[in-house]
């Protein structure tokens, strides 16, 4: 006999017994027996088991975060005062205990803030030591933005230098850098150009006009934020269970009310060296209550690269022809429409008539293979054509859009 | 002569990072298996560790912290519960209390952590048949709504809320042969 998997009409959808999917007023423990109550906790359990095993992880980390931000700002306003106090008393009363809580806070305050800077100084000097170094970097959009609810770019930093890599919105790779000189992109079909524009993600990792400094340094973050800043340093903390380190955390929130910059600030940094393990930035739109945006450093252990991964030509991606010629040769080929392996004045497009006169030296009416060899590929990027007058349109060839800008911390 | 492990543990405000980074886990999956609304989920999470770090000197420190965190847990979801229903899924005292009993077996720190527990559900979804894994992706990988979800697999929706409470229950049986989750009470 074979034994047959049931199918959904097997078993009708009986909603009164889904806790996971039926409305709360579809369902009321009342109406089931004790065993289908334990049938309902069971089905309750591996709900969550399985929005956890597939979900946010860092959901976990975000509100350990949190509950011990909200316990630091308990133990800074926690100030009980109890017990009756006679009407008589009561105005001196109150005015010493005014008194001596000004007092106390601005003590409070310069004390708790001198160890903040002190750690923020000595992050700095670190920062500055470290040549190398490799962040994942996650930016958490409101799930209505353009860009998707979670990108992730894998970061590479030396000096002036960097490699980002990510997924665009479209579901493309995409890497780009700066080798020091120019920044670069590499498109998603595998054509690495240099640019002269900048993208959203250089507005945090470079100063407007200058990049000979090094970035994401907590120098370059913090001199962002102005004076505009109240600190906390909380003693220490870990990042996980198994960490063996515990680090410095300082969070800052923007004093200013609608002044630049990011609303919150979070800082991990190392007890010896000062250098910044992990940094969140975080805006708050008060249009969307509960959606803020956020962008999350976080330091990873990378190898140490060369000189040659900071350039474009390093990350063409792979399956895809490293000789720009022979690259454009294959690009071309794509119009021979009849497959006769010549290129007719028709199937080269607008531009046809110019490369006819240009490449077919026998002139016969077609280019062959050879003759296509000639074309140039075009190169694009600052002191270079931006489109070379050689190639013809093609909205194949055209830049992949990246995300929209994020929110630079020059935002309003 | 005290190590600096005594020291640490003499702390509070280190046991109870300690005791916080090794439950935070479970806690999360406790309160999604009862609250719907994941903001919710978040108020409730840090409310409970804010409890729980102002009742630290009513714990006692020779039982285990998972058991007595759900407890606080417990009654911030019930005190929520009655101001608004919608958040949440089905609660009652027998459902609360088959959780717990539920949770005990994924939190038994003395044979495994809650992470290792719960990695067994990778096993356990493999073993699922096609439809069946493809209707937990949909909802659960790809975040969708029921709507969606059947609208992604080309199927009714009942036919996908059908499939999920089917997979459920297959996951909870391997779950229960793997000896992670306790089997029927009756």
């Amino acid at each position: 006999m074979i034994n047959q998997e049931p199918t959904d009409s097997d078993m009708p959808y009986s909603p009164e017994k889904d806790p996971i999917e039926a409305t709360d007023s579809a369902l009321s423990p009342d109406d089931l027996a004790p065993q289908e109550l334990d049938q309902a906790a069971d089905q309750q359990v591996i709900h969550a088991l399985l929005q956890h095993w597939y979900g946010d992880r860092t959901a976990v980390r975000r509100n350990i975060q949190a509950t011990f931000a909200k316990l630091q700002d308990d133990a800074m306003t926690a100030a009980p005062i109890a017990g009756r106090i006679s009407s008589r008393w009561y105005f001196l009363s109150s005015s010493i205990a005014a008194a001596l809580l000004i007092i106390c806070g601005v003590w409070f305050v310069t004390n708790s803030n001198r160890p903040a800077m002190a750690t923020v100084e000595a992050a700095l000097r670190a920062d500055q030591q470290i040549l190398d170094r490799s962040y994942v970097m996650t930016m958490e959009f409101p799930a209505t933005h353009p860009a998707g609810p979670v990108t992730r770019v894998h970061l590479d930093l030396r000096e002036n230098k960097y490699v980002a890599r990510l997924i665009n919105h479209r579901g493309h790779p995409v890497v780009m850098g700066h080798n020091g000189e120019q920044p670069w992109i590499v498109l998603p079909d595998g054509q690495a150009v240099f640019r002269s524009h900048r993208m959203g993600i250089e507005d945090l990792l470079m100063e407007d006009s200058d990049v000979s400094i090094p970035f994401l340094t907590v120098e370059n973050v913090l001199s962002r934020l102005g004076d505009n800043y109240e600190l906390s340093l909380i003693s220490s903390q870990r990042l996980s269970s198994d960490d063996r380190v515990s680090w410095k955390y300082l969070v800052g929130y923007r004093s200013d009310g609608a002044g630049t910059g990011p609303d919150r600030i979070e800082m991990w940094s190392h007890p010896d060296t000062g250098t910044a393990q992990k940094l969140i930035l975080q805006w708050y739109d008060s249009a969307k209550p509960g959606q803020p945006q956020k962008v999350i450093f976080q330091r990873i252990d990378a190898s140490v690269q060369t000189d040659a991964y900071y350039e474009p030509d390093a990350h063409t991606h792979e399956g895809v022809e490293r000789n720009p010629r022979r690259r454009t040769t294959q690009h071309l080929m794509k119009r021979d429409s009849n497959q006769d392996g010549l290129l007719s004045l028709d199937e080269l497009g607008p531009n046809g008539a110019r490369l006819m006169t240009k490449f077919d030296s026998n002139e016969d009416g077609l280019l062959d293979a050879s003759e296509i060899k000639q074309i140039q590929p075009p190169l694009r990027g600052p002191g270079r054509p931006e489109h070379s007058e050689d190639m013809p349109d093609d909205p194949s060839t055209s830049t992949e859009p990246l995300p929209p800008p994020l929110n630079s911390f020059e935002q309003e | 002569m005290s190590t600096k492990k005594d020291h640490l543990l003499r702390d509070p405000q280190a046991v109870f990072e300690i005791l916080v980074q090794e439950n935070a886990d479970m806690l999360m999956a406790y309160l999604r298996s009862m609250v719907r609304d994941p903001g919710a989920v978040d108020d409730l999470f840090q409310e409970t560790m804010m409890t729980a770090w102002r009742r630290l000197d009513d714990f006692d420190r020779s039982r285990p912290f998972g058991p007595w965190l759900r407890g606080i847990g417990a009654r911030l979801i019930m005190a929520h519960y009655r101001k608004c229903k919608h958040d949440f899924m089905l609660i009652s005292e027998p459902i609360l209390e088959r959780i717990h009993q539920q949770m005990d077996g994924l939190d038994n720190k003395t044979q495994t952590s809650f992470n290792d527990s719960i990695g067994h559900l990778r096993d356990c979804i493999k073993t699922l048949p096609t439809k069946l894994e493809d209707a937990i992706s949909a909802r659960y990988l790809n975040e969708h709504s029921p709507l969606q979800a059947a609208d992604h697999l080309g199927i009714s929706q009942e036919a996908i809320k059908k499939r999920l409470q089917r997979a459920r229950m297959q996951l909870l049986k391997c779950l229960q042969r793997k000896r992670v989750m306790a089997g029927e009470t009756t």
